[in-house]
């Protein structure tokens, strides 16, 4: 048996497979069946049902919500499919726009199905809500579904509509489209993971009712995941190992399987190479083995499959594969090149980001005394005053500079360098001696390279200020990734940093 | 290059001087910068110009018309040849990973068939539901929680440039191989169109339709006809990190929930490192996401073998000169690792050499001649214009062997020239034993190759200062100290590279023998290897023997002065070595001076070699905007004309663009069109201009938008605009003031005014588009349609 998590597919024939199933279950069968398939959620299938009735009766507006992944979509198709109703299904998602949804609700309640012939267009064209009202109450009318029976409309993932424009307006009247179409017989059922109350409706909007589907508890999860193994036994026994610090992490089934899948690897890696022989002394050598990498499976957000070198893909092979996925920023160096140019260009926005302006001359300027200059005794109060500074500026992150200041950095740093690298080697700095000389003068180039800098997100450009009319930047990176582009270069940064 | 100094600034005469290009580089360091730059840019972009496919070139120093032809072709046969070859190893490189993401895609269909065939088959077998029901269930019950399979394919680099180029290729690959792709860049995923951009996009490239709506039904409904059936949709995003993170995470959301019915597949090129894409997307999106890693040779790498093929390996009869060369690696390595910036310097240069000098045409037949009676024949037939070009080359004064016309013969120069392929042999042969040495020593092939250029460059200036070799010292005394097994196949790496060499191959194996002598336990092994090639080359090279007689005395006297230095250090072989050693390192010294001499050391150079580094920095370092804002205001000063007033007023000579960008200067951000006009029809026709202080009432009350100073001007410069207020202002101000008439200039104009006034306008929007085109004046926008709005710099 499947449990369906998180899908939320889609059929444009769902009309029609109205009668095409083979047999229509009867609500006491439909129960059974899905309180089966679907553990924990007895309370709410019940729910459902009660509402649903009989396909003749008039059908609320109902909002189906809950977490992510936690069956609404899943159960609520299955109960109209099983029983056999007429429904369509529109994913906010997909249809992205309200016309989309308008359109979709249309085309399979007419069952029209887009092709070539028709140029992929969609039955009716409505753009706004008034055309939809009038020809939903024609479609069901030509397609004769104007009888007694309910008609149901699905619309999932309505919490997106929120961010659309004019958001109000679209789900308040779809909730009360029955009213507005004049046709009692349509079932609205909205499925969300946002509770009634996220929504603002409109005053004289009609309240619909409320099915909250709970997050599932840990022996729901622990029943959910053993399920759709197919070596349950074996599963289980990880399970109990590592599904309670996992849960404390995240309750979210998707999550947890994605998670829970290169530790189960991990876990069979001594049953596959033969080390270890299932049984209770081995279980407790698993457990011990599995013990060490529960921690950084946690803290691993995501992780980069190596694809399979030799052909045939059996799962043997993606096994293998997964299991020899790298964690995150085990590769030393900032992992990809950069011009030199670029590098140094990095090194000035960082440093134009960190440190105020103020304090440019007295590292840039000719005169070194100046810095020499400020040092004096320090009281406790103006310690800690300066302390709280340091601190707030560490909150604050990087600021904007102009790109005068930026470039005129650039340019001090490139000249300075050159120096520096000058004692090291003489060999390398030989050649590098006439490409800095290069570098020094600001040219169209420079600025591309700021371009295409800021197009990879390593420089941030601001929009510009309306006052001054020019972009400003800030350097996007972090400590330990600046100190590696320092270090490939022989730059000293942290001279240039005013709090380390 | 005369234009600039005749002071007589003639309109047409400046265009046709732009169009052929004669502008000497040097001289036009202070010209006028705008226009020069035009004719730049043309040659970058132009492949072929089509007036020139039939006609040639245009002729240089009055030579036989068809000669621009033949340098046309040879431009297009040495072309041709450097392209293809850059060409070949960008995608011998890039082939392997295309045929590992085609397989990827493959082997990914393949397996979630299989998934969903075993979940079905676990479904019924169950039992717990009925076979019937299970059949009208969809199938997608199966892929629950199934993750979008994405391949994140790493560039290594950020070379916007190259990578349209590559994705294309990779594009065209899959598509060969039965994929339906479609490629979208940062472009799609703007936040102004939504998440229907990209979409959009993916159907305006699978379906070949502008669809009303972006409902991904259309997409589904188009895979299900019969053609498209069961082929894969691998979505190409180029360059992910510089589109809209909401977008594009939006759109990736939407792709995962159609992956059920879709076979979609997802390629990403990621210009950075892994950790971007965590940066880029919400982890909600990440989690629907499969990825799967990819790498790309390293841009720095595929330089390297690009470099290297060009400049050292292969004979293309075109070579640069070192401070070409020099130059190149320094503005690659700085700048630009991108493949196209190499094809883009690499043309620039090529079209530069093939355009300017009249023997170039010479190429082609050094490319293609089998003999070198072939090319003797060729030589021969030269005109008299040619010859006394080529008596002209300074390759040959500083050269008593050919001397002046009498002595020159086409042999000569046959022969100067034959000698170029097996002389770019040894070079390379060279080199590429220095670069084996290099390696150990742990040197990069850059460094070495700046190195060898820098030393050869320095050569050449300063003569016989042979002994020290510069910055090559270091690598080649590396091979005092190195020990047995490194020094044994530094030398087999040489044999290597030397098989084409006889000589030098010889050489190297006598080393080689003699140290697997002096240490018998590999002496059996290591004269199988070597003994074969020896023979070999000993039937060849009878000049071999005397060479090495000639260098072995010195060599045993050095080894034994040596030998008795080390006299406490025991062992046969021991001592041994430190005589291989110093054999090696005499023979590099040796080879290294012999071979690696420039391209223009040698006579004839100019035919075949490119020098002018001048044009090549200004063609591929382009100035910024702030040198054509000087150079406009400031052309006074770089002509030198007699014209000008020498207080700096405004005159009518004036080119329209400078006239008219000194006369924007007078104001803020915002220049209001009209009262620019007006103050350009001003100062261009004196009549206007009298109109236009008969109009003028009384006061000059100051502006409100004074104009903003600019701050990079030097002193000079700004003082010179600053007087240039006079006059002009006043109509200006006028105009500002008197709103009602200045709508209607032409009441204000008497008539027959008014059809020089026409010509003026025409005048006055050239210059303004010439303005705008170089990036100094924004157009008119919607809302304000009566200012422009100046770029203050």
């Amino acid at each position: 048996m499947v449990v369906a998590m998180g899908k939320k597919g889609r059929d444009g024939r769902l009309f029609q497979s109205e009668g095409s199933l083979s047999k229509v279950m009867t609500d006491e069968e439909c129960r059974k069946f899905l309180s089966n398939r679907f553990p924990g959620r007895k309370d709410q299938v019940d729910d459902l049902l009660c509402i649903l009735g009989e396909p003749t009766d008039i059908f609320p507006p109902v909002l189906v919500y809950g977490s992510p992944a936690t069956g609404k979509t899943s159960i609520v198709r299955e109960v109209l499919s099983l029983l056999g109703r007429p429904h369509a299904y529109v994913s906010c998602r997909s249809c992205h726009s309200p016309r989309l949804i308008f359109e979709s609700v249309l085309n399979q309640i007419l069952g029209h199905v887009r092709s070539r012939e028709n140029n992929y267009s969609s039955a009716r064209k409505c753009d706004k809500l008034t055309d939809f009202v009038t020809h939903m109450v024609g479609a069901c009318k030509d397609s004769g579904k104007l009888s007694e029976k309910t008609i149901y409309l699905v619309f999932d993932n309505v919490e997106l509509i929120r961010d659309w424009a004019a958001s109000g307006t679209i789900m308040s009247s779809l909730l009360k489209l029955s009213d507005l179409t004049r046709l009692p017989n349509l079932g609205l059922i909205f499925v969300s993971s946002a509770g009634p109350d996220s929504f603002q409706l409109a005053t004289a909007s009609r309240e619909p009712v409320p099915v909250f589907f709970r997050d599932y508890s840990n022996e729901e999860l622990y029943q959910i995941l053993t399920m759709r193994q197919p070596n349950s036994e074996l599963y289980s026994f990880f399970l109990k190992s590592s599904l309670a610090p996992f849960s404390r992490a995240s309750r979210k089934l998707t999550e947890l399987a994605e998670g829970l899948h290169p530790l189960f690897l991990k876990y069979c890696e001594p049953l596959l190479s033969g080390k270890v022989v299932l049984n209770d002394q081995g279980k407790r050598e698993l457990y011990k083995y599995v013990k060490g990498y529960i921690q950084p499976a946690l803290g691993q957000s995501f992780s980069i499959s190596e694809p399979e070198k030799s052909r045939p893909p059996s799962t043997d092979q993606e096994l293998k594969s997964l299991c020899s996925s790298r964690p995150v920023g085990a590769k030393s160096g900032i992992g990809f090149q950069l011009s030199l140019c670029s590098k140094y260009l990095l090194l000035a926005a960082y440093i134009a980001s960190r440190n105020p302006s103020t304090l440019d001359d007295s590292l840039f300027g000719s005169g070194d005394g100046v810095k020499a200059k400020r040092r004096r005794r320090s009281s406790v109060s103006s310690m800690d005053k300066e302390e709280a500074l340091t601190q707030e500026k560490h909150l604050k992150g990087p600021s904007l500079c102009s790109l005068e200041r930026l470039l005129a950095i650039f340019q001090c740093i490139a000249a300075d360098s050159h120096l520096v690298s000058e004692k090291s080697e003489d060999f390398q700095s030989s050649c590098a001696e006439a490409s800095e000389r290069r570098m020094r003068d600001v040219t169209s180039n420079v600025l591309i390279e700021l371009v295409s800098l800021s197009s990879v997100n390593l420089v941030i450009r601001s929009s510009s200020s309306p006052l001054e009319g020019l972009p400003k930047f800030r350097a996007n990176v972090d400590g330990d990734f600046i100190h590696k582009v320092a270090r490939s270069i022989n730059f000293p940064l942290d001279k240039y940093l005013l709090h380390g | 290059m005369d234009h600039l100094d005749d002071g007589d600034l003639d309109e047409n005469q400046l265009q046709a001087c732009f169009l052929l290009h004669q502008g000497a580089p040097r001289a036009s360091k202070c010209g006028s910068q705008s226009p020069r730059r035009k004719a730049g840019k043309k040659e970058n972009t132009s492949d072929v110009k089509p007036e020139n496919d039939s006609a040639g070139l245009p002729s240089v120093l009055g030579e036989p018309p068809s000669y621009g032809l033949l340098r046309w072709q040879a431009f297009n046969a040495v072309w041709g040849r450097i392209q293809k070859l850059v060409e070949d190893i960008v995608e011998g490189e890039y082939h392997e990973t295309f045929v590992a993401v085609q397989q990827w895609i493959c082997n990914r269909q393949f397996s979630d068939a299989q998934l969903s065939v075993y979940h079905s088959a676990r479904l019924v077998s169950n039992g717990s539901i009925d076979p019937c029901l299970a059949a009208s269930w969809p199938v997608d019950s199966a892929s629950w929680g199934k993750q979008l399979h994405t391949a994140l394919v790493f560039l290594g680099g950020i070379n916007p440039s190259d990578h349209w180029r590559t994705f294309n290729a990779l594009a065209l690959h899959l598509k060969a191989h039965n994929c339906h792709v479609a490629h979208l860049t940062s472009v799609d995923f703007l936040f102004k169109a939504g998440v229907s951009g990209p979409v959009r996009s993916l159907f305006r490239q699978l379906i070949n339709i502008d669809p009303e709506t972006t409902d991904m039904e259309i997409l589904a409904a188009w895979h299900k006809e019969a053609e498209n059936q069961g082929l894969p949709i691998a979505i190409i995003i180029e360059g992910p990190e510089s589109c809209d993170a909401k977008i594009l995470s939006e759109f990736l959301v939407l792709l995962s929930e159609w992956i059920a019915e879709l076979p979609l597949v997802l390629i990403m090129g990621m210009s950075t490192a892994e950790d971007a894409i965590r940066r880029l997307l919400p982890a909600s999106t990440l989690a629907r996401l499969h990825l799967w890693r990819f790498t790309l040779t390293e841009p720095r790498k595929l330089l390297e073998l690009i470099i290297r093929a060009i400049l050292i390996e292969s004979f293309c009869a075109f070579e640069l000169s070192h401070e070409v060369a020099l130059f190149l690696c320094f503005y690659f390595e700085g700048h630009d690792h991108s493949v196209t910036s190499v094809m883009r310097s690499l043309k620039i240069a090529c079209v530069e050499h093939f355009w300017k000098e009249p023997m170039s045409f010479l190429c082609n037949s050094l490319l293609t001649a089998n003999s070198k009676e072939n090319l003797e024949e060729q030589c021969a037939g030269l005109p008299d214009v040619l010859l006394s070009h080529v008596n002209s080359f300074p390759s040959l004064k500083g050269n008593p062997v050919l001397g002046g016309i009498d002595t020159l013969s086409s042999e000569r120069m046959a022969s100067s020239l034959w000698q170029l392929r097996p002389q770019k042999r040894m070079w390379g042969i060279v080199f590429q034993c220095l670069s084996a040495l290099g390696k150990y020593a742990g040197f990069s092939f850059w460094d070495m190759l700046c190195a060898v250029l820098q030393w050869v460059t320095k050569r050449s200036t300063a003569h016989d200062t042979d002994e020290k070799l510069g910055p090559l010292e270091k690598v080649v005394s590396r091979l005092r100290d190195m020990t047995g097994s490194s020094l044994r196949s530094t030398l087999e790496e040489w044999q290597k590279a030397t098989v084409y060499d006889k000589e030098l191959n010889a050489e190297v194996s006598q080393i080689l023998l003699e140290m697997s002598n002096s240490t018998p336990g590999e002496a059996n092994r290591l004269a199988a290897t070597s003994l074969p090639v020896k023979s070999q080359s000993l039937d060849g090279g009878g000049v071999k023997t005397d060479a090495s007689h000639s260098l072995k005395p010195c060599v045993l006297s050095r080894s034994a002065l040596r030998r008795i230095g080390q006299q406490r250090t025991p062992g046969i072989s021991q001592v041994g070595e430190v005589t291989v050693n110093k054999r090696a390192e005499d023979l590099l010294r040796r080879v290294l001076r012999e071979h690696l001499k420039p391209p223009e050391s040698r006579p004839f150079h100019e035919i075949f070699c490119f020098k002018d580094v001048h044009v090549l920095k200004q063609a591929l370092a382009g100035e910024t905007r702030r040198k054509v804002h000087m150079d406009l205001l400031n052309s006074q000063k770089a002509l030198k004309c007699d014209c000008c007033p020498a207080d700096g007023d405004l005159s009518s000579s004036l080119h329209d663009t400078t006239l008219a960008y000194i006369l924007s200067q007078e104001y803020g951000d915002l220049v209001r069109v009209h009262n620019w006009y007006q103050a350009f029809a001003a100062t261009c026709d004196p009549k206007v201009q009298v109109a236009g202080d008969a109009e003028q009432g009384d006061s000059l009350t100051p502006r409100k938008g004074r104009s903003r100073k600019s701050m990079d001007l030097p002193l000079d410069g700004e003082g010179s605009v600053k007087k240039k207020r006079g006059r002009p202002r006043k109509s200006l101000d006028t105009c500002l003031e008197n709103g009602t008439e200045e709508k209607q200039p032409e009441v204000l104009v008497e008539n027959r005014v008014q059809e020089e006034n026409a010509a003026i306008q025409a005048r006055f929007t050239r210059a303004a588009t010439e303005l705008q085109i170089v990036g100094l004046v924004q157009m008119p926008k919607k809302g304000n349609s009566e200012t422009v709005r100046r770029i203050c710099i």
